[in-house]
């Protein structure tokens, strides 16, 4: 799964449409995606943008915007990070896909 | 706020569980404590526990911080880790939404990997009936090899079946995911190293995740050495792991869930409405006229005040025994600078009040929603609304946010057509300039401009589309559901907002005008002799095709290149600089100003029935306005004054929003679009001027 989301990622993305590709569950998509931004393979598109001084403060659309990090969620895109793209390259390198094992009973 | 653990009792529980699935609520059910609750995550940040009674047997319940893993990415993940290895607990209680299985199912799969005993509450199973879910909580507990107890902790159901599960001897779990073969060799030989652990296989687990783990020297040192190995091989353990245990939880809630349709809700039957294919855009178009005919009304009054408070205060300065250049000095320059800033506030204040309220409620997404197939209409990429409605709010994060974008021309394309939206500091300049130039019709002018940016932003993106044509990416949209927003916190949002405004850009709008000021001193004595008016007139024969031939008009529009705020008040001191101010004693002054107040409320208090339609009661505004709007109201035909709000609409917005479209495509783009802005805002300024009745 996380293979996937990682190739899904070399475009920047939201959640619902990761979901939607994933076929799985939105907010499942949001933990997993935390756990990798956690560990730096994903990022939010906008953590770095700088923004005007003046107008994010009397901005009534603040929430829209992702540019403010945590304080404004509302709308996050993710992307790949230098080390997530090294990641994907690595799991290409590899020569064929992982299996998915069953789920073991007691 | 919480009974601390004083003794150990006769059987220790733990509650596990992401944030917000009401496991503070359980606790609170099951013993009686009062633990606080919130709506929200993150309520509980530290242990906390409480002792009770169960079937005459004394237990101690432990209530971990909300974790969505063991991965201890955050201090409250950390704590519910340390605390779950070093308690050894006799039961962990993993509190599940039942609303949210495949997420919260995660968690579980690491605790069965801990091997501690485990019971899962299943809660919320009424919210999640209520979104059509339903779990088949016996076949996941065959699945999970757990007991599985459904409940609603709220209201007490289920609770009793809990705590006799609680009293049991609950077997240690399972581990339920398996790896790729190459992971659980690596398992088995660091598991051997940590023999008579029960939870070996979480640790050897976590070590070759690369989690900072306590282990044995020895046994770090090797899982290093097999992490390292496993990379070289082309596996990264961490991504193979926490994948293994998302498909894993993925799987087992599709075995286990039944969805079916759910009976539409508030918002789905609101959104029938405002989403509609026909009746999306008219109605969001409605909504935004009543957030101008709002801001209007209920700023108006205090406008006023704002402009009988600046007269006073220049009076009171006129009247005093201090040099004329001081006096000129600190009516026209000082009180005229501060006064602009401060005849702000209302406009910006009210427009906050309804923008707040539209954002809160969810009506604003719906807004971004109905843009988006306006956008596709012009021939746009889906992705590219969001820019697009960031630049409503301001244009410079919304040309950065063009970065979604995967095509470069459909970047471009989006952040060329964004400095044509009115930003929230342009839309408070047109509010105010609406007010003094088209007082009678100000909601419909101000409307009618930030349509015309909508549709000039996206008639050049759908222009430049077609000289270079790109294929279209999908976007996706995110709907929040509809709430009614408290009064109190709407109020804040628009206080803070509007004093960030003032204090940001308070500076920048008192500092241009104390310049200008000073411009208008230096020269020849009169204002139309000095530095700043010959500047100014250079640039008159331009503007004079578009009926705007005052060259104090023209002489604002410089300065409204470094920021579309500075323009009001550089007019306000070019033309009030040069009215003699009456002198005025301290009694006359403070009755004007009580009048003004009252004048204020009143009109205030009747804006409540004008904004629902009904005839007003108070008795109409003056024929004769005074101050700028006078000044202003005679030296422009309306015809030119329309031609000069577009004019001033479609140029260049500010510098900061040029930097960024530099700084994100280069500087030869950055000069097209500052050119190609004042082309277009030239030609539909000339357009306007020429069909406008004069």
């Amino acid at each position: 799964m996380t293979d996937q989301l990682l190739a899904l990622l070399e475009r920047p993305r939201t959640t619902a449409e990761l979901s939607g590709e994933l076929k799985t569950d939105e907010q499942a998509v949001e933990g997993l995606l935390s756990l990798l931004g956690a560990r730096g393979y994903v990022g939010k598109a906008y953590d770095s943008s700088p923004t005007c001084g003046t107008g994010c403060g009397s901005c009534s659309l603040q929430r829209l915007c992702p540019a403010k990090g945590e304080e404004a969620p509302f709308l996050p895109v993710w992307r790949l990070t230098a080390r997530g793209r090294d990641a994907l390259l690595k799991v290409r390198g590899t020569s064929t896909e992982v299996p998915c094992p069953k789920v073991q009973g007691r | 706020m919480a009974a601390l653990a004083t003794a150990r009792a006769e059987r220790l529980l733990v509650t596990v569980g992401n944030p917000n699935v009401g496991k503070t609520t359980l606790i609170n059910a099951v013993s009686g404590s009062r633990f606080e609750v919130g709506n929200w995550p993150g309520t509980t940040v530290d242990r906390l526990s409480a002792h009770c009674k169960l079937s005459g047997r004394s237990v101690e319940i432990v209530d971990l911080p909300g974790s969505y893993s063991l991965a201890a990415t955050t201090p409250e993940e950390k704590i519910a880790r340390d605390e779950l290895l070093a308690l050894k607990p006799d039961l962990v209680v993993d509190v599940v939404d039942a609303g949210n299985l495949e997420r919260n199912l995660y968690l579980t799969l690491e605790l069965a990997e801990m091997g501690l005993p485990v019971v899962v509450a299943l809660n919320l199973v009424d919210e999640a009936r209520a979104k059509g879910l339903t779990i088949d909580a016996d076949l996941l507990a065959r699945e999970l090899g757990l007991a599985v107890v459904p409940l609603v902790a709220s209201r007490g159901e289920g609770i009793g079946e809990l705590c006799e599960q609680a009293l049991r001897d609950n077997p240690a779990a399972c581990p339920l995911v398996a790896y790729q073969p190459c992971i659980e060799a690596a398992v088995e030989e660091l598991g051997a190293l940590l023999e008579g652990a029960p939870e070996r296989r979480w640790l050897a687990l976590a070590a070759l995740s690369g989690e900072t783990v306590r282990l044995p020297l020895p046994v770090a040192e090797r899982s290093e050495s097999l992490r390292q190995k496993l990379e070289a091989e082309g596996v990264d353990p961490f991504l193979e792991i926490a994948g293994q245990r998302y498909r894993t939880a993925h799987e087992l809630s599709q075995r286990v869930l039944d969805r079916q349709q759910a009976p539409p809700q508030l918002t789905e039957k609101i959104d029938r409405w405002l989403l509609h294919p026909w009746l999306g855009l008219p109605l969001f178009l409605a909504g935004m006229l009543l957030v101008f005919r709002f801001t209007f009304l209920f700023s108006d009054p205090w406008i006023e005040f704002v402009g009988a408070v600046q007269g006073v205060l220049a009076g009171w300065v006129a009247g005093s025994a201090l040099p004329p250049v001081v006096q000129s000095f600190l009516a026209d320059g000082l009180i005229g600078g501060v006064g602009t800033v401060m005849a702000f506030a209302p406009v910006l204040f009210f427009l906050y009040l309804a923008m707040s309220f539209a954002e809160s409620s969810g009506f604003l997404s719906r807004a971004a929603f109905i843009a988006d197939r306006v956008m596709h209409w012009a021939g746009l990429p889906g992705r590219g609304f969001i820019p697009l409605m960031l630049g409503f709010g301001c244009n410079v994060p919304a040309i950065y946010a063009t970065r979604t974008m995967e095509d470069f021309n459909d970047r471009l394309r989006v952040a060329l057509a964004i400095p044509f939206t009115a930003c929230s500091a342009r839309l408070a300049v047109f509010v105010l300039f609406a007010a003094v130039f088209f007082p009678a019709q100000a909601t419909a002018v101000v409307f009618g401009l930030y349509l015309l940016g909508l549709a000039a932003g996206l008639t050049t993106a759908a222009i430049l589309g077609k000289l270079a044509p790109t294929g279209h990416s999908s976007g996706a949209m995110e709907l929040p559901a509809y709430r009614l927003p408290t009064l109190g916190l709407t109020l804040r949002q628009a206080w803070m907002r509007t004093f960030a405004f003032i204090k940001g850009a308070g500076g920048s709008i008192t500092i241009t005008v104390l310049v200008i000021w000073l411009l208008l001193n230096v020269g020849g004595g009169k204002p139309e002799n000095s530095l700043y008016a010959q500047l100014s007139q250079l640039l008159v024969p331009v503007f004079t095709p578009l009926g705007v031939t005052d060259w104090r008009l023209v002489g604002a529009l410089i300065p409204g290149f470094i920021a579309k705020e500075v323009v009001i008040g550089t007019l306000g001191v070019s033309y009030l600089g040069s009215e003699p101010v009456a002198a005025l004693g301290l009694m006359d002054g403070l009755q004007q100003l009580g009048q003004s107040f009252l004048t204020a409320c009143w009109a205030f208090l009747n804006a409540i029935p004008a904004m629902f339609g009904l005839p007003q009661l108070a008795p109409p505004a003056p024929e004769a306005p005074d101050g700028l709007a006078g000044a202003l109201g005679t030296s422009i035909a309306p015809a030119g004054a329309m031609a000069y709000l577009v004019f001033l609409l479609l140029y260049t917005p500010c510098v900061a929003t040029v930097v960024a479209i530099r700084q994100e495509f280069g500087r030869r783009w950055a000069s097209f679009s500052v050119f190609y802005q004042l082309l277009v805002a030239y030609v539909l300024g000339l357009l306007a001027y020429l069909v406008w009745p004069s």
